[in-house]
């Protein structure tokens, strides 16, 4: 009977959603109010919505008209509301005037069962110095504080690298430095990635010795959009570059070293480039073929406006006149990659070593 | 023949075609002299300068034209994140009179783009990709002209989204990496990055996702549900994410059901599949389904560790 009960009035969801990548500087736009709070009492579920207290403890946006404010959440599935919230816990919440009410402005997407409310803080017992309103890097600096509030799961931890991830807040920057020298592995992950957002070459060479650790896991996926964006040219970062793509072969590390490898393409990324045309992945000796052709046209590091670059660079009217050899082999992208590729490797195996050659004045 | 009396004078007025000479350095040259009869004096004959009978020396260039950004073909969409399917093509008369009739010409791929005039900006047109180029490095050809006298022509290439990559897990996998559950929940998180018709990876643009196809193969007591997509803008401006959640609508007053298979826990070691499904993406539009289709049928399994009720 209990299960015929389910039946009737569940309806599961499958919902697929994504982060934007500042969610925490939309929020602060778009917040009429942030606060650091601590809730108070267990919430109420009614007519859709989650209501609860908030005893302010500081203003770090707009104005709150009363010490204890109440708040809700609406939308979302059902399951977020259910949920309840865990009084007592101090917090950084991101709150808009709706329907008369303060509404949370959730730190994830809202339609995730899993939307969280608030960013966790420590900053609400009596006494604590923090006064007046808050800077933009003032509010992502506490949101990256609550790092160190609790023990925060890879979950979170993932939460917290897409907020902030894209800001270029000061803030991000200084964090990086002191999540990599933390306890935590999880946090160290966190800043390495960003220290290699922020150009740091020497990050991209401590990757390959966090590849056996992180090959298998999820935090791993914190590093490769950065390795797979790293877009300096200078020689040690390519040769870093280089060495994750032969010590990462197989992972996911490869692949995004070799889309970096391709966009730059400089001297120093030649020889890289002509080892990955043995690789076991077909898009990362797709991407060595790219990034020789690239080179084989002078196309400059595809670095601020890529698509300007490269199709500036393509482009008819000024584009450099190849042999008719080299020409034929020149290759980015197409469906026929697949039926023309035997003959591509063949030949770009063959082209590979002159052109470092030629690059090393030989 | 015309001119002052009492001396002598010449008016002769050119029409010639610019498009007919092409580009160079141009001048005009005359030589002329005079004889009085009377007198039997002659004048010298005249020529160029230093007596101040022939012209200056007058340079033309081509015009050219310049364009605000790269299209981008978006199935249909002007706009998508940063990606837009209009250009602004402005000409540079490089010395063409300010009172020229100028006109802009449609070369080759005229099929690939529409030219609108810009009323405020007779320099101006409005580029609209209609229909993405043929592969990458195919260019269209868009020219204009002053008078008659054509600039240099304009290539100009109609990208598009054309693929998507998937950073963390590899497609076709047996075995996918999900993160680990957020508490609670159950999700599977993947990077993309949507690349360009070259294979280059495209910044801002906004992507979507239709699911179909899905079964279960472990059963499901979660009650109904309910196959179908939900979509929402993504902005890749590094590597896009989407995080695919499954997950019971619970009922206040009840806890949640374990998962047939499950292992209670929050160790996806211990996770069971939940469902098996297919994937698409599309990309240049945030409505489900529109845009154009980025070329991925993609096998999704989501794992369930279906552990920890909110509760």
């Amino acid at each position: 009977m209990r299960h015929l009960v389910w039946t009737a009035v569940l309806t599961a969801l499958t919902c697929c959603s994504s982060y934007a990548a500042s969610a925490v500087i939309e929020s602060i736009g778009s917040a009429d109010l942030i606060i650091i709070g601590e809730i108070t009492g267990p919430g109420t579920v009614a007519n859709g919505a989650l209501s609860f207290s908030v005893s302010v403890k500081r203003v770090l946006k707009g104005s709150a008209a009363a010490p204890v404010l109440g708040v809700q959440f609406v939308g979302g599935p059902a399951s977020r509301q259910t949920a309840g919230v865990p009084s007592g816990v101090c917090g950084v919440f991101f709150l808009r005037q709706g329907q008369g009410q303060w509404l949370v402005i959730p730190r994830s997407d809202p339609q995730s069962p899993v939307a969280g409310l608030f960013y966790p803080s420590d900053a609400c017992e009596a006494g604590d110095p923090l006064t007046g309103a808050a800077t933009t890097d003032d509010i992502v600096g506490l949101v990256l504080h609550s790092l160190y509030v609790g023990v925060p799961d890879d979950g979170y931890v993932l939460q917290v690298f897409h907020s902030v991830h894209s800001t270029d807040s000061p803030a991000v920057a200084s964090a990086a430095g002191q999540l990599s020298s933390s306890a935590r592995a999880n946090l160290q992950t966190l800043g390495l990635a960003w220290r290699i957002a922020l150009g740091d070459d020497s990050a991209l060479g401590e990757v390959p010795a966090t590849i056996p650790a992180l090959k298998g896991g999820p935090l791993g996926g914190v590093l490769v959009g950065p390795i797979a964006a790293y877009a300096h040219v200078g020689t040690a970062g390519v040769k870093n570059l280089g060495a994750i793509a032969t010590q990462g072969a197989g992972t996911p590390f490869e692949y995004a070293a070799s889309m970096a490898l391709r966009a730059l393409h400089t001297t120093d990324a030649l020889p890289y480039l002509q080892q990955l045309l043995d690789s076991a992945n077909q898009q990362v000796r797709l991407n060595a073929i790219a990034g020789l052709s690239m080179a084989l046209l002078d196309v400059p590091p595809l670095i601020g406006d890529p698509q300007g670059v490269f199709e500036r660079a393509l482009n008819p009217a000024v584009r450099k006149k190849l042999s008719e050899a080299d020409g034929a082999h020149v290759y980015f992208a197409g469906p026929d990659y697949a039926s023309r590729e035997p003959e591509l490797i063949a030949w770009w195996k063959a082209r590979a070593p002159q052109m470092i050659a030629a690059a090393a004045g030989l | 023949m015309s001119g002052p009396r009492g001396g002598g004078g010449v008016w002769r007025p050119y029409t010639e075609q610019l498009q007919s000479f092409g580009p160079g350095t141009f001048t005009l040259n005359s030589r002329h002299d005079a004889a009085n009869c009377y007198c039997g004096m002659y004048a010298p004959p005249y020529a160029n300068d230093p007596y101040g009978t022939a012209s200056s020396y007058l340079t033309v260039q081509r015009p050219t034209i310049s364009s605000s950004n790269s299209p981008f073909y978006l199935g249909g969409a002007l706009d998508s994140g940063t990606q837009s399917a209009q250009s602004r093509l402005t000409a540079n008369p490089n010395g063409a009179p300010d009172d020229s009739t100028v006109e802009w010409w449609p070369l080759a791929g005229g099929n690939l783009y529409t030219l609108t005039s810009v009323p405020s900006n007779p320099l101006s047109n409005d580029y609209t990709a209609v229909m993405q180029a043929s592969q990458c490095g195919s260019y269209g050809q868009v020219a204009v002209s002053f008078d008659g006298f054509y600039s240099d022509t304009f290539w100009i290439f109609n990208n598009a989204p054309a693929d998507i990559q998937q950073m963390w897990g590899s497609p076709g996998d047996t075995v996918i990496v999900p993160s680990p559950p957020y508490n609670p929940g159950w999700q599977t998180w993947y990077q993309y990055k949507v690349l360009d018709m070259c294979g280059n990876p495209i910044n801002f643009i906004e992507t979507t996702e239709s699911l179909s196809g899905w079964s279960w193969p472990n059963g499901d007591n979660w009650g109904t549900f309910a196959p179908g997509h939900w979509t929402q803008n993504s902005q890749f401006d590094e590597w896009g994410d989407f995080v695919d959640y499954l997950f019971e609508t619970n009922v206040a007053g009840t806890n949640r059901q374990v998962w047939p298979g499950g292992q209670n826990a929050l160790n996806e070691d211990g996770s069971s599949v939940g469902a098996a499904l297919s994937q698409q993406f599309y990309g240049g539009s945030p409505i489900n389904g529109q845009g154009l289709s980025l070329g991925a049928f993609w096998s999704m399994t989501h794992y369930l560790d279906h552990g920890k009720s909110i509760r």
